[in-house]
């Protein structure tokens, strides 16, 4: 059927089918700033306006739109012009991975439209239905409020943190007070610009430090076609995915032909089609840690969600077709899910196939035992007056990126083979894929577009390999992304673990001995089991770093969805047990639990104690602490919270009020193992390209890297060409993860700057300021200046080397890799209300005060600090894998499965404290992690402040902090 | 669903009637969709979509201010209309984000009431009732379709053209409360009450819905709302209402809530959604 539709102010009609959704029609038409998010309505990611009313366009009929007004983000504005909401997103950094960036303006549009001066609670309101995972709502909320203001005709000063303040001016500490009442609404006070405090040593410089705007803001903000999705190939199949609807059986037989058989299916691949090469999917350095216990397509399935069967058909919908005519006969065997009784003697064995190598213990499912210490236990458990010891327990969550993993690949001219895929690991990904799929690395192109969202859960190869192998058998490019569903059950998640303590404290209050205790949860494949819980063992031992210290730690297969890299990495799992069990320890010693803490945590100059026993999947390295403003972060931290006017005042009546803190360190790459590289050359106009195989993942590390390139040329941000990451363009990376970009990859585009500076100066002395000394000259504002005023443009440098005289390319590539981890440092605060009735939880404000070095980029910092710490709330408060008893996921839907919307959000706050990291690029350590690790135990924190109860497991859920209350009640405590 | 092969956007009533009346067809009347698009089943093969009948999506209060929705109205639309209780606006506004009240009808709305509890919830306590034109014009309140467990809430061929609620009375006052993960959270458990106070300030008629304490995702408390009767609003009646609630519950178990828990919280919520109640009086 025809339908017409006002697309974005032109009449235009349509071919559609009477089922076909808007979302899929506007996107055929080249509208592709609309976003696929869910298939159940919730995400928003698919946001239109439609007769200028936002709605979801996939949860539409197009026939639905046929004589409306639709318009895209492609419609907004004058052609070619940014609109003041587009700029104001732009401005105020409110672009992460910029995937739902087209949703979210387009709902301001409608807001703005018809209430040009809107409260930030009308803000807040009109943003919550699109679902938000990466900036925690504060910069877009801002970017509405300032985009009102210029659409009012005011005029907006420019948009800067409140930046390079010491001291910190005291009207910052004062904290609006929340209206009255428990359900807090929308109605928060948003302070939106994050506060660094510098110390005075710390130089100014002109472009690192800067709030600069991401280099790639104005694309996102305009939706240009920059994700893997958003190209057209002719001759494009789609694929789908059969799942296991058991959680542990054999596939006894499989049939194929009558799906085979539907027109317009083109392949459609069981394990009989494949051939059996085991691999460990989690993107990781070569050698991947055993066990290689996977393979493409198996004949046996492990959880519910486990591939069965691809297909690559002409639609989605055709494809979808045939996966119900695959015949499948399944023998259905015991599953075990929890992993105290999967390491039960008599317990399901889950991975009893013979070819699956580096199982610790295949009967008991313990894939993996770590046992390390490093000190002299015997006379350190002697000095311990008192011995604590504690149980937590936390559990499974999901990435829950808004772009689910999606992938395209083709055969290229020369018979290669192009994977362009929304990963976080592209060279990882060709270097495993290769076997798998029989084709030499030197055939395989992997290609990483923008990247909507990853936070781990793209360091894994999850669909490109079955993707390939359906290019391969039917020579058509196919694209292959995961539904909703299968993003929940799979692809990956966080390791639950059940964490054990036991500390030894002399009466003073010195922790001197430390034992830590894991057993984890790997689901049913190993993949990052090894290493996730070894960084949970280092975490959890170094904080406190006492001079005995003991990890041992099992490690257990389930019939579970597997976990995998989820930013935090471990850490988030041991701060949690490790933060609440320090502040339990100071109570029952009767200290304040900071000064406990103070007494207690790594200092600069320390040695950590585990850094050796306790590497990734491997020894590691010494380390010590070299820069650290954990001291200042908490100082900074109790006096915004008002912590003494507020701690231990819980009131009484049935609303108590808490405040909580937690610490947390992280890490900066991995030591010893994490490598990235850079190259950098000059163009004739004296601006540069940068590539880089490091892969930005909406965390702004292009322009993090942009900068430093910048700073180090002399040169405005907009001379830096950047381009990642592309394993045929750019030199190798490990990839984004493990909090390693800006400290690995940066340190190689410093490197490789300098390199091209000390090229530039060369050949200017040599020929342009002749009598000058390379090592004298000095690039500022695109000039090469001698120190008797001389100066001679980058331009002229470029145009003369390149063309006039001793010609060559002034260009530099460089590597950079480190033996140390350098430690950021966190405290992180809560303030909530417990409801003693129902154990409702609601908390009200979240503050990060954060020591990541040097700043490169406070705008993209705190950005990641915000966006961070509500995924880290989200973990603590109310997202949750829940389970039947058959394995099955209850929630594998958005809002189920509940992540937090911008109106129901609590006020957010991030300091940073900035230190000279004398390892990093430009002093800078790392800061997408750390913001997740320490607000669950914040929340504890507080909520311990609020009632008294100690709740040792994720998350605080209203039932369960219920349950602690009535416990208490019960044991008349 | 996605086999549909027809559309159809009929302009009249009689249009409508005709288009459902194809024999072997499987018709879905859609009004909003961004529920029923998502729900509907794999053998719907022809949509007929409601959208250009006005009177279907028209809002306006009875001559005695009792509110009618048109059955195809946006929740928004129904959020924002003056006639709208402030219970209902309540409950639209907590639950459904901007986006998906553009797309939701009310009828959608009640069609899958395990979607928005809180919604039924309000609609339950505000005494509701659905007319039906099709298959054949008649009356029904919302409890006794409720109640009446046959799914789907909406006979397919169905039309319904309206919800009514009755005309606000004097001494009317209305409560609700909840308890959920975060706030903006469907509920676990929530507790929707309107009462009618006669001169003397005893409750001549209590309407009490609640959410999530049945294997109905929303209930009228008649037992609850029987102990309430005659009485005065006060601390004693409050609490007789929560012991005649807590023998009336049958909660079913989820990962929000254990039926332990649902049952704990069910006098206390409604406690609270009286007390509101009681404080509203006093205003
Ligand atoms: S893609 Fe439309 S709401 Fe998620």
């Amino acid at each position: 059927m025809d339908i017409t539709l006002i697309l974005n102010g032109q009449k235009k009609t349509f071919s559609v089918h009477a089922a076909e959704r808007l979302l899929t029609v506007l996107r055929r038409a080249g509208c592709t700033s609309v976003k696929f998010g869910d298939e159940q309505g919730r995400s928003g990611a698919c946001t239109v306006l439609l007769d200028g009313k936002p709605v979801n366009s996939s949860v539409m009929l197009a026939a639905q739109a046929h004589g409306h007004r639709v318009t895209t983000l492609e419609g907004l504005g004058e052609p070619g012009a940014v609109h003041p909401l587009q700029q104001a997103f732009i401005e105020t950094g409110a672009i992460q991975s910029g995937y739902n960036t087209p949703a979210q303006i387009l709902v301001a549009k409608a807001l703005l439209d018809e209430n040009p001066n809107p409260t930030e609670a009308d803000v807040r309101e009109a943003l919550a239905g699109v679902l938000d995972r990466e900036t925690g709502y504060v910069k877009p909320v801002q970017a509405v409020l300032r985009a009102a203001a210029v659409l009012r005709g005011e005029s907006v000063e420019p948009f800067t943190p409140l930046e390079r303040a010491i001291p910190i001016p005291e009207s910052f500490f004062e904290f609006p007070e929340r209206p009255e009442g428990f359900d807090p609404g929308p109605a928060i006070q948003t302070r939106t610009r994050p506060v660094v405090v510098t110390p005075p040593e710390i130089a100014t410089r002109q472009i690192v430090g800067r709030p600069e705007p991401k280099v790639d803001a104005v694309k996102l903000a305009m939706g240009r076609p920059v994700f893997t999705d958003d190209i057209e190939m002719r001759g494009l199949l789609y694929a789908a995915m059969l799942t296991s609807p058991h959680a542990h059986a054999r596939i006894r037989h499989i049939d194929a032909s009558a799906a085979r058989a539907l027109p317009g299916v083109h392949a459609v691949l069981t394990h009989h089609d494949l051939p059996r090469v085991k691999y460990a999917s989690g993107g990781q350095t070569y050698p991947n840690p055993l066990p290689y216990d996977q393979v493409s397509l198996d004949d046996k399935v492990r959880h519910v969600g486990d591939r069965v069967a691809v297909v690559a058909a002409e639609t989605p919908e055709i494809a979808r077709e045939a996966l119900q005519l695959i015949e499948v006969e399944y023998e259905v065997l015991p599953a075990v899910f929890d992993p105290e009784e999967a390491v039960e003697p008599g317990a399901p064995v889950i991975h009893d196939e013979p070819d699956t190598e580096g199982i610790y213990d295949r009967q008991r499912n313990i894939v993996h035992h770590v046992e390390a210490h490093e000190g002299d236990a015997e006379a350190q458990w002697a000095k311990a007056d008192l011995i604590f010891e504690g149980e937590y327990r936390v559990h499974q969550v999901q990435q829950a990126s808004i772009e689910p993993h999606v992938c395209i690949t083709y055969w290229d001219e020369d018979d290669r083979l192009v994977v362009r895929t929304s990963t976080q690991v592209p060279f990882h990904t060709r270097r495993m894929l290769a076997p798998l799929i029989g084709l030499p690395v030197r055939r395989i192109r992997v290609i990483k577009p923008r990247i909507g969202g990853g936070f781990g859960g793209k360091q894994e190869m999850l669909v490109e390999d079955l993707c390939a192998h359906l290019t391969i058998a039917t020579g058509r490019p196919v694209r292959f992304e995961y539904t909703r569903e299968q993003e929940f059950t799979s692809a990956r998640s966080r390791h639950p673990q059940i964490l054990r303590f036991k500390t030894g404290v002399t009466r003073e209050g010195q922790v001197v001995a430390a034992e830590l205790y894991i057993l984890a949860n790997t689901g049913a494949y190993g993949t990052h089991g090894l290493t996730v819980q070894m960084v949970s063992g280092f975490r959890g031992l170094t904080t406190y770093n006492a001079p005995y210290s003991r990890f041992v730690c099992d490690v257990a297969y389930t019939n579970l969805p597997t976990p995998g890299a989820y930013r935090g990495y471990g850490a988030p799992q041991a701060l949690f047990a490790l933060e609440v069990h320090m502040e339990e320890i100071a109570d029952a010693l009767g200290m304040d639990v900071v000064e406990f803490k103070r007494k207690n945590w790594i200092k600069v100059g320390d040695s950590m104690v585990m850094a050796r026993a306790l590497g990734e999947g491997r020894e590691g390295f010494e380390q010590q602490v070299r820069s650290s403003a954990l001291d200042e972060c908490v100082d900074i931290g109790l006096r915004t919270m008002q912590w003494s006017q507020k701690r231990g005042r819980p009131g009484d009546g049935p609303i108590r009020r808490g405040v909580g803190m937690a610490v947390a360190m992280h890490g900066s790459g991995i030591a010893g193992l994490d490598m990235g590289a850079a190259a950098i050359k000059i163009n004739d106009d004296g601006s540069f390209n940068l590539t880089v195989g490091a892969t930005d993942l909406g965390t702004g590390s292009d322009t993090v890297l942009a900068q430093i390139a910048a700073e180090v040329l002399g040169v405005p941000l907009e001379d830096i060409l950047i381009y990642s990451s592309d394993t045929d363009m750019t030199p190798f990376d490990t990839g984004a993860y493990a909090s390693s970009t800006t400290y690995i990859s940066g340190g190689a585009v410093f490197k490789a700057a300098m390199e091209v500076r000390r090229q530039i100066c060369e050949h200017a002395a040599r020929y342009l300021l002749p009598g000058a000394r390379p090592d004298e000259l000095d690039l500022l504002d695109k000039e090469v200046i001698a120190p008797d005023g001389r100066s001679v443009s980058l331009e002229r440098v470029a145009l003369h080397s390149l063309h006039q005289e001793d010609q060559k390319q002034i260009m530099a590539s460089a590597s950079h890799m480190s033996y140390e981890s350098p430690p950021p440092f966190a405290a992180q605060f809560a303030e909530v209300l417990v409801d003693m009735e129902t154990g409702q939880v609601t908390v009200q404000r979240l503050v990060t005060a954060v020591d990541c070095g040097v700043t490169i980029n406070p705008i993209t910092a705190s950005g990641q600090v915000e966006g961070g710490m509500v995924q880290a709330l989200g973990y603590a408060h109310c997202e949750e894998m829940a389970y039947d008893g058959a394995g099955v996921l209850l929630n594998p839907r958005f809002d189920d499965y509940r992540i937090y919307r911008a109106n129901e959000m609590p006020a957010l706050e991030v300091i940073f404290v900035e230190t000279n990291e004398p390892s990093g690029p430009f002093g800078a350590k790392a800061v997408a992690e750390i913001p997740k690790d320490a607000i669950a135990p914040a929340l504890a924190s507080a909520i311990h402040d609020a009632t008294g109860v100690w709740i040792r497991e994720l998350p605080f859920t209203p039932e369960r902090v219920w349950r602690a209350l009535q416990g208490q009640k019960g044991s008349g405590g | 669903m996605r086999k549909a092969g027809a559309y159809y956007r009929p302009q009249t009533i009689d249009e409508i009637v005709r288009l459902i009346a194809q024999p072997y067809v499987t018709t879905m009347l859609l009004s909003g969709g961004a529920i029923q698009l998502v729900r509907a089943s794999e053998d719907i093969e022809a949509v007929v979509d409601v959208q250009a009948i006005p009177e279907l999506a028209r809002i306006a209060p009875a001559s005695d201010g009792a509110p009618r929705i048109g059955a195809a109205a946006s929740l928004e639309a129904v959020l924002r209309d003056a006639s709208t209780p402030p219970l209902l606006r309540e409950a639209i506004r907590r639950s459904v984000p901007w986006n998906r009240r553009n797309a939701i009808s009310i009828a959608e709305a009640i069609e899958y009431p395990d979607e928005l509890p809180e919604v039924n919830g309000a609609l339950l306590a505000l005494g509701a009732t659905l007319t039906f034109l099709l298959p054949e014009e008649r009356q029904i309140s919302l409890a006794a379709l409720a109640a009446d467990s046959a799914q789907p809430k909406l006979p397919r061929k169905g039309l319904i053209a309206r919800v009514e609620l009755p005309a606000p009375m004097p001494r009317q006052t209305w409560g609700s409360a909840h308890v959920a993960r975060t706030p903006a959270d469907i509920a676990i458990v929530s507790a929707w009450a309107v009462l009618t106070l006669d001169a003397a300030g005893r409750v001549a008629h209590a309407s009490l819905a609640l959410t999530g304490v049945w294997s109905e995702p929303a209930r009228l408390a008649v037992g609850a709302a029987a102990a309430l009767a005659g009485a005065a609003l006060d601390d004693a009646s409050i609490a007789a209402a929560g012991r005649a609630l807590e023998s009336e519950v049958a909660p079913v178990a989820d990962y929000r809530g254990s039926v332990e828990y649902r049952r704990a919280m069910a006098p206390v919520l409604l406690r609270r959604a009286l007390l509101a109640c009681r404080s509203r009086l006093s205003e």
